[in-house]
């Protein structure tokens, strides 16, 4: 299926990064709980 | 690599942890990202966003192994020529406009530079009646097979932000 890609799709993808980024720097100051991280639908990764 | 701490991954916070030799505690995280994913008619795998916080509240003085180990995480992740790491910082970030200045000081002085382009896009749009800008960048390994998909996507958010 054929996606649609609109400006406020993208903006709210970009705003949800953003947002990821400042709760997980406040999980790794342990400020934060993982469930919260995992609420938000924030995904880490083991790339190494 | 001379000079480096090691570094140990914590499978239950999903945090690659490192100790310097001042005792002060640095995580390095990778989260998923779905920002050209969401941009792209293709799926887009493999692409991360990477997040470096000092831990510590202590004062950290210069201590070039921080670098250097970092640096050798990066180049372990690029081991996979698939993956991609995306930068977007908002301006409306504490301090924006300065990390992203560091984020490509540190990719010119890294030891990965010669396999992994960085490439940089600083965006004016406006949504909802306001106007931001956004600091991005994409690092990718030269021989990634799907280089072109990514570069598609990464170039089209600037196209589809600054459409009417």
């Amino acid at each position: 299926m054929k996606r649609i890609i609109t400006k406020e799709s993208i903006m709210k993808s970009i705003t949800k990064m953003v947002a990821d980024k400042a709760t997980v720097r406040s999980f790794l100051k342990g400020n934060t709980s993982i469930e919260t991280v995992t609420q938000k639908g924030i995904k880490f990764a083991k790339p190494l | 690599m001379p000079n480096l701490y090691n570094y140990t991954f914590n499978e239950v916070t999903g945090t690659y942890n490192f100790t310097t030799k001042n005792d002060i505690e640095y995580k390095v995280v990778f989260i998923i990202d779905e920002t050209l994913d969401s941009v792209s008619e293709n799926p887009i795998e493999n692409v991360y966003q990477v997040i470096i916080e000092k831990v510590s509240d202590a004062i950290e003085p210069l201590d070039s192994a921080v670098g250097r180990t970092i640096d050798d995480i990066i180049k372990s992740f690029f081991e996979n020529a698939q993956n991609s790491l995306i930068y977007i910082c908002s301006e409306n970030e504490e301090k924006a406009e300065i990390r992203f200045n560091v984020f490509d000081r540190w990719y010119l002085n890294s030891t990965f530079n010669e396999f992994v382009t960085k490439i940089d896009n600083v965006i004016n749009c406006e949504a909802n009646g306001e106007v931001y800008l956004l600091y991005t960048s994409l690092l990718y390994h030269n021989d990634n097979p799907n280089i072109e998909y990514v570069l598609t996507a990464y170039n089209s958010i600037e196209e589809v932000l600054n459409s009417k």
